[in-house]
């Protein structure tokens, strides 16, 4: 992933108490940072309190960013540990999925929703896969990243990557598979 | 199959590849490759279909709303409970707890061999002294113990605050590490990912691998296990599990030895 050499200023500024700086930022980035959230939790609300929470850490922490990845890298690793945390929690304290909390007023959230829908099945087999493998698969194969950047962000050697990726299509072929037999 | 071949059957499954022609030869010559095709074919035409979801305007206006009323909040929190000469009482206060560390330090290793911390395990050949009952070895453990404690207290009270999200590989928590090594002696240890998956031989294989990467390739993996981290539990390969079996802890994500229990 290439740094825009504008992301990285924009931090330098929040460092520097700049909150117009961070606001961009958050721009930038959210609407990634929540799909992936979305896509590794399976539920909108999870999501955006996860969206929530990388954000807060990523200003807590911006001082100690290096400059060794990208703004956005960096981001979407914090998105990911989140969303692992919020796991493991979930694991811990198994709960209902929460429905779909929408306002009223605003007919553009049903139409997101909407136009974010994953077929039940395929949504099924998804969160059957082991956290690493399915915040593997929704990086390289639903957000497109490349291998390489999967790595980075997951913090792991890309050869980790293609493993995970090709094996948690494997399970996710053999869930869909077994689904449509039953 | 090997990895190669995955790679190549995977580039085709995906539209990768300019010339087809020698991977679908490949693919053509057993069921097993054609299967394995088809599965990344399947996943992958699927996953590529989910559509990218997007924030509201209304709820990204609530997301940065959110944000800026938490962290309104915290700092003045902050500003009103702490006057400065509070903040020099706990510089002070860091610096007794370091420099006591210090003194426990120097004390514990002039009296006791450390265990296995962070090591694949042969400590034979060390001079430092050698702690063979099993009373002296759970007093050193205990020693071992309360060192981690007091690490982890002096860390707390300089304020370093790196567990949240960002630092992925954190100390491992011995003690929860030693009653798993003693589960998986008993035969007793839950995993958590190959139980979920019913021991996938894929997945087996892929920790396997990342086990001969750390240095323990005449080891077998047994489980994996979560806490704080994501490890994977190997034993000597063939050995049979008992009181005296050495049990490893292998962080999943570095693939390096984060704790052997012997």
């Amino acid at each position: 992933m290439t740094a825009p050499p504008h992301d990285a200023q924009l931090l330098a500024r929040v460092v520097d108490g700049d909150h117009d700086a961070f606001n961009e930022i958050m721009r930038v980035h959210e609407g990634r940072v929540f799909s992936v959230c979305l896509r590794v939790l399976g539920d909108r609300e999870k999501a955006l309190d996860a969206t929530q929470e990388t954000f807060l850490t990523a200003f807590r922490k911006a001082h100690q960013f290096k400059g060794n990845a990208a703004v956005g890298t960096w981001l979407y690793r914090i998105a990911v540990n989140t969303c692992y945390d919020q796991l493991r929690k979930q694991k811990r304290r198994p709960s209902e999925p929460m429905p779909e909390h929408l306002d009223p007023a605003d007919q553009s959230a049903h139409e997101a929703v909407e136009a974010a829908a994953v077929r039940p099945e395929l949504r099924e087999a998804l969160d059957s896969l082991p956290p690493e493998f399915r915040a593997a698969v929704v990086l390289s194969d639903v957000e497109g990243m490349s291998l390489p950047d999967t790595a980075e962000t997951l913090g792991v050697p890309v050869g980790t990557v293609k493993s995970r990726v090709f094996r948690g299509r494997r399970l996710l072929a053999k869930h869909l598979g077994n689904q449509m037999t039953s | 199959m090997r990895k190669k071949e995955v790679e190549l059957i995977a580039a085709l499954a995906e539209g990768k590849l300019e010339d087809e022609t020698a991977v679908r030869a490949l693919i053509a010559s057993s069921t097993k490759r054609q299967a394995e095709y088809d599965a990344q074919k399947t996943a992958y035409e699927a996953l590529s279909s989910i559509p990218s979801a997007q924030l509201t305007e209304h709820e990204s206006a609530a997301l940065h709303r959110d944000i800026w009323t938490e962290f309104q909040v915290q700092p003045e929190a902050e500003a009103t409970k702490a006057p400065w000469f509070y903040r020099w009482s706990y510089v002070a206060a860091g610096l007794f707890v370091v420099v006591g560390l210090v003194i426990v330090v120097d004390q514990t290793n002039s009296n006791f061999a450390p265990t296995s911390l962070l090591s694949s395990g042969d400590d034979s050949a060390s001079e430092a002294p050698v702690v063979t009952s099993s009373a002296d070895e759970s007093e050193g453990l205990s020693a071992e113990r309360a060192l981690t404690d007091t690490t982890q207290s002096a860390t707390e009270a300089v304020g370093d605050q790196e567990s949240d999200g960002v630092a992925e590989y954190a100390d491992p928590d011995v003690a929860g590490l030693t009653e798993l090594a003693e589960q998986t002696r008993s035969g007793r240890l839950q995993s958590f990912d190959l139980a979920a998956t019913n021991f996938d031989a894929a997945m087996v294989d892929d920790m396997t691998q990342c086990i001969e990467s750390a240095g323990l390739a005449d080891h077998e993996v047994v489980g994996d296990v979560e806490v704080e981290n994501h490890y994977i539990v190997a034993v000597p390969a063939g050995a049979e599990l008992g009181p005296d079996t050495p049990v490893s802890f292998v962080d999943i994500n570095a693939c390096q030895v984060a704790y052997t229990h012997e």
